[in-house]
């Protein structure tokens, strides 16, 4: 009898450490998921001027802000807050490997936009909060004869990253000249309500 | 049976031996070890050791089983082809925790797997850990893709500092042969073709980005196949 009594004492012992090392488990997951949740990319959004496209310089040890950015490319980086207004951004997508994609600060990879070797692609982006009605904005944008995409962001605090490859040293001034010439602005939430209204009287008197 | 039984203690008690000592001292010995007190305490004792081992096992197993699947990855959330590992819910926040987890262990700025294969290696096709005191050569066959990208980090994503400057290849830098094979040697010392520093890095890890792969398994054409990564000196 006592025999019995200990191996069923083994048995609640055993399921009772399999079910503790499974809830130590999720807990450590869950906390490495969410307690570093962008750390990085927050100091990196911090460190920049917001709203425009700023040209890191060319990628070495010490200059390297992020873990694991790829080297043999040149970055221009617009951080972004959303909280009160939207975003503009334009950039030329001169050939192939360049690259234009948007993050979230918890490291959601929401838009992006390869280049081609056809041809510069011009890309033009409306980035607007979540959430955010996009009826008016789009009246707006129309008036200006210009066919610009609307991103809906999953978060109000971003960055948008223009990437271009480095493929001789030659090209490189080349290279940062066509970075400098991306835009990123912001469009404030009382401009945009005075451009749909003005696109509305338009569109009447039309 | 060489023992008694001690009715008021309720427990077998060995027969005393004639070891020299006093009757007297002997009992008195034994009459504080079977104390109910001692007892209680030596009960006490061993309940909390156990805990303090049962808890020990449930941390210890739960946090490096956890730590595995976060550094390693399971077949949900990545791929494995060879020594490379491609994460399958690369710059996805809203997917499963461990490959949140990741992407916040490592910090990088990853483009979602759909559009960009970001293929990983920390060991070679041996399984043997990357590190800066050994010479590897990786040997690519042509990759069917708009457009590829290769550089070597140390453990924690640093590039590797070294005088050539050079941290890595693009599909336009790479030396290839007729074929478009190309050869790529990591070492510490300067090696003729391509060559990439690994200085005194210590443990290194390789990334791959492969964006807009033409072949894909799904269309019944050959997946990109990341270069084959052979040890050669040590």
């Amino acid at each position: 009898m006592p025999g019995t009594w200990f191996s069923i004492l083994r048995l609640r012992t055993w399921v009772l450490l399999v079910f503790a090392i499974g809830i130590v488990h999720i807990v450590t997951t869950l906390w490495l998921a969410r307690t570093h949740e962008g750390a990085p990319f927050v100091r990196f959004h911090a460190g920049l001027e917001r709203a425009r496209f700023t040209v890191l310089s060319e990628l070495t040890p010490a200059t390297q802000p992020l873990p694991f950015l790829m080297p043999e490319a040149h970055y221009a980086v617009c951080p972004f807050d959303l909280t009160d207004r939207s975003l503009e951004i334009s950039a030329a997508l001169k050939d192939i490997g360049w690259v234009l994609s948007l993050h979230s600060l918890d490291g959601q990879s929401f838009y992006y936009a390869p280049g081609s070797d056809s041809g510069t692609i011009n890309i033009d982006l409306h980035i607007v909060p979540p959430g955010e009605e996009l009826n008016g904005v789009e009246v707006a944008i129309q008036s200006r004869a210009r066919k610009i995409a609307q991103v809906e962001a999953p978060s109000v605090r971003g960055l948008a990253i223009l990437r271009a490859p480095i493929n001789a040293r030659a090209y490189v001034a080349e290279v940062v000249r066509d970075l400098q010439e991306s835009r990123c602005r912001p469009v404030g939430l009382q401009q945009r309500g005075r451009q749909v209204q003005s696109s509305r009287r338009s569109q009447s008197r039309s | 049976m060489s023992g008694r039984t001690d009715e008021a203690m309720g427990a077998i008690v060995p027969s005393e031996p004639n070891d020299g000592r006093p009757a007297r001292k002997r009992s008195a010995i034994s009459a504080v070890f079977a104390s109910p007190t001692l007892r209680g305490i030596v009960q006490a004792t061993a309940n909390f050791a156990g805990l303090i081992i049962f808890a020990t096992l449930a941390v210890l197993f739960g946090i490096s089983s956890s730590w595995y699947v976060v550094q390693r990855g399971l077949p949900f959330n990545s791929e494995k082809q060879g020594a490379w590992v491609v994460w399958t819910a690369a710059g996805d926040t809203t997917g499963e925790p461990y490959s949140r987890a990741r992407f916040n262990l490592v910090s990088s700025l990853a483009i979602s797997a759909e559009r960009i294969q970001r293929f990983e290696a920390r060991f070679d096709n041996e399984g043997r850990r990357l590190h800066s005191s050994c010479t590897y050569v990786l040997d690519g066959t042509p990759i069917d893709a708009q457009w590829w990208t290769l550089a070597v980090f140390d453990d924690r994503g640093r590039l590797i500092r070294n005088p050539a400057q050079r941290y890595g290849f693009n599909m336009t830098t790479v030396a290839r042969d007729g074929l478009g094979r190309f050869q790529i040697t990591l070492s510490r010392d300067a090696k003729p073709g391509n060559w990439l520093p690994t200085g005194t890095a210590g443990r290194m890890v390789l990334i791959l980005e492969v964006q807009g792969a033409v072949a894909g398994a799904s269309d019944g054409a050959a997946p990109v196949a990341p270069p084959q990564i052979r040890r050669t000196d040590c």
